[in-house]
């Protein structure tokens, strides 16, 4: 069997079933279908999507750490390399953390995105290929294709300029909530790139495929805003929104001022944040068997900032070193 | 894994989610495309046909060539000019041509009918002249003074047949887009909609009769035979209604919708049904006589009677034979292309338009191939 086909076994032509049956029950509403099986899915994949908020989270503890490595390894880039694994390993964080969940949750994306595409089936050659994906065995799917695909002031099948601005507007506040506090040049322009190539490639898609794509998509961002606000706070998006004030406020209250504050971008160079369970152990990288205890957790309780003196000593210093 | 190339992984991450998303568009967006499955009609050895180029085309059947081809319209490019499918430059014809006196007239996918002089490639009139209806999947009918047929904006129309002026006061409205095509018996013109209804209209007037509602939507072609009115439906039935009043006489379920167009040939009726099977049933009580034909993939082409058989095109591209004295079925060809277009049959022959815009003539006894030639 080729690949295609158990793809469309296992995954694709489950979904387009429940999708079609789902909507029985949401008064033929597909609009509706579509928000609650988006809202549904991301339920189920609530786990994983922790895990990789999670390792995000962890992996941006240790940004301000890594450039520092990488500033003063710049010559030696296999030093480097070396030190950056060491740091990873010591502080518990898994760069394939965020990758592998991602990973499992990709095909569900794709299979429900298709599975919509192909409900909302609009030319006859749509038609005949979904009358071959219901389930023979389910009779109640068959009378309910072709579903109603009006919603709000929405054609479903049609594309959407006003859900279209939603969608590029949702994803960059997504977008601008993971951006990662970095002191990097190129990670910070790589991260502005991110900022704006996302959004504006969904509105264009969101422009180019049928609006009930376009509404999955903006439900999505939506529920993985909430989670990421529940997981890591606002992010990056508090720090454009209150910029220095924050920092100023920081300065003045400590740790707790900035529980939900990332780092100002003016202050960013200066502050190094470090882990508090390092700076107890002396930040023993080197000490076998220490890691980081704070993965996931509030900043607050187990950062503080140190002051980096332009072109003095370094925010952290290695034992033994 | 080196710790440089890990720090491009929200890069690595949104590449690949991007370049996920953008083949599963691909992937899923190739049906969204209209491309057409025009079927024909032959005329004193001249078969008129919608091509999938979006060109009426006549075609010598003697010969096999191409005699002329006329486009429909060519609208300008659409895509965005960043899309996975080509921009649709050609107008899509599922609608097959019809002939009346010395036009032929032809719906297109763009909203609009086409009437050109039969004998040569000259454009006579096109409705509605300004604007665009929705898109037109199903057939017209044409009768000596008129032109039936309806449009995905839910509504029947009847014209002049020479196009200048509207048969009825205003168009017939149904409550759901209209794929299917009208069948015509006296005075009274049957069509289904996607509202689930079957509707029975005077061909004078376009008042409604009568209608019948099924569970699911109507695409398929109405069959009118010793005042009954066959249709199939979504909901996986066929149905045998009473043409004067629509009082149901009989359904059989079969197990995926309707599509194609059911034949009547003594007493006995043959569906063809997108689960693959030719349902066999007594036409005026809806028993099956015998099991159903499994020929094995969809059946969306409307079968044709030539002389004592069933011609039937799978969706896979194989051509039954089924023998309706001794109900048994006979693989004539498998062309192995996608067959989606109703069949044509003329003079013990059977013409069969596929997707790859192939047009080929099949001997109904034999099995003998041959091509015409449709294309440029």
């Amino acid at each position: 069997m080729a690949i295609g086909q158990i793809w469309d076994l296992i995954i694709l032509d489950p979904m387009i079933n429940v999708l079609i049956m789902l909507s029985s029950y949401l008064l033929d509403n597909f609009g509706l279908t579509i928000i609650v099986l988006t809202i549904v899915v991301n339920l189920l994949m609530y786990p994983l999507t922790q895990k990789q908020l999670q390792a995000s989270k962890a992996m941006q503890t240790v940004q301000a750490q890594v450039a520092e490595i990488r500033k003063k390894y710049a010559k030696d880039k296999q030093k480097a390399a070396q030190e950056q694994m060491r740091l990873f390993k010591e502080s518990g964080v898994s760069p394939a953390g965020c990758l592998l969940p991602m990973l499992i949750q990709m095909p569900v994306w794709i299979a429900l995105y298709q599975s919509i595409i192909r409900v909302l089936a609009v030319v006859p050659e749509d038609f005949l290929n979904l009358s071959q994906r219901l389930y023979t065995s389910w009779a109640a799917v068959f009378p309910l294709v072709p579903l109603e695909r009006s919603f709000l002031w929405l054609d479903l099948a049609l594309p959407d300029l006003l859900l279209a601005l939603l969608v590029g507007a949702s994803m960059w506040v997504q977008q601008k909530m993971m951006t990662p506090t970095t002191t990097d040049p190129k990670q910070q322009a790589q991260s502005q790139m991110m900022l704006y190539m996302m959004p504006l490639m969904f509105a264009f898609f969101s422009l180019s495929f049928p609006s009930g794509l376009a509404l999955y998509w903006v439900t999505s961002t939506g529920i993985r805003i909430a989670m990421q606000y529940f997981a890591t706070g606002w992010g990056g998006l508090t720090l454009s929104a209150t910029g220095r004030k924050v920092t100023q406020e920081k300065k003045i209250k400590g740790p707790t001022a900035r529980q939900k504050a990332p780092l100002a971008e003016a202050d960013i160079s200066a502050d190094i944040v470090v882990p508090s369970s390092a700076e107890e152990e002396g930040l023993n990288y080197g000490k076998s068997g220490d890691k980081r205890q704070d993965r996931g957790g509030s900043d607050s309780t187990r950062r503080r900032t140190t002051r980096r003196k332009p072109g003095g000593t370094r925010g952290y210093r290695r034992k033994g070193r | 894994m080196a710790p440089k190339s890990m720090f491009k992984k929200p890069l690595l991450l949104l590449v690949i989610l991007l370049a996920g998303l953008v083949l599963a568009s691909c992937r899923a967006g190739t049906g969204t495309i209209p491309r057409g499955w025009s079927g024909g009609i032959i005329d004193n050895g001249i078969l008129y046909i919608g091509s999938m180029a979006g060109e009426l085309v006549a075609a010598n059947i003697t010969d096999g060539s191409r005699l002329w081809a006329v486009p429909l319209e060519t609208p300008p490019a659409s895509g965005g000019g960043f899309s996975c499918a080509p921009p649709a430059t050609a107008v899509a014809i599922y609608s097959s041509p019809a002939i009346a006196g010395d036009l032929v007239y032809v719906g297109g996918y763009n909203g609009k009918i086409y009437a050109f002089a039969s004998g040569k490639d000259k454009w006579q009139w096109e409705y509605p002249r300004r604007a665009v209806l929705d898109p037109i999947v199903g057939g017209l009918v044409v009768t000596e003074d008129s032109v039936y047929f309806g449009s995905s904006n839910g509504k029947v129309y009847a014209l002049e047949a020479d196009g200048l002026f509207e048969k009825w006061d205003n168009p017939f409205e149904t409550g759901g887009k209209i794929w299917s095509t009208p069948a015509i018996s006296e005075d009274t013109l049957y069509i289904g909609s996607f509202d689930k209804k079957l509707y029975a209209l005077n061909t004078t007037d376009g008042r409604q009769k009568w209608q019948f509602a099924t569970e699911g939507a109507i695409v398929a072609t109405p069959v009118v035979d010793n005042s009954t009115v066959y249709i199939g439906s979504f909901d996986r039935y066929l149905y045998a209604l009473d043409a004067n009043d629509g009082h149901l006489k009989w359904k059989s379920l079969a197990e995926n919708w309707f599509w194609a167009k059911p034949i009547i040939h003594n007493d006995t009726i043959y569906a063809a049904n997108l689960d693959g099977k030719v349902y066999i049933l007594d036409a005026e009580t809806g028993t099956k006589l015998v099991e159903p034909f499994d020929l094995g993939s969809p059946l969306s082409s409307s079968p044709v009677l030539v002389g004592n058989s069933i011609i039937v095109a799978t969706g896979e591209g194989a051509v039954y034979a089924l023998d309706t004295g001794s109900n048994r079925q006979r693989l004539l060809v498998n062309l192995e292309e996608k067959v989606f277009a109703p069949l044509i049959a003329n003079q013990g022959k059977v013409y069969l338009h596929t997707t790859r815009d192939s047009l080929y003539e099949i001997d109904a006894q034999s099995g003998a191939v041959r091509e015409i030639n449709i294309k440029e």
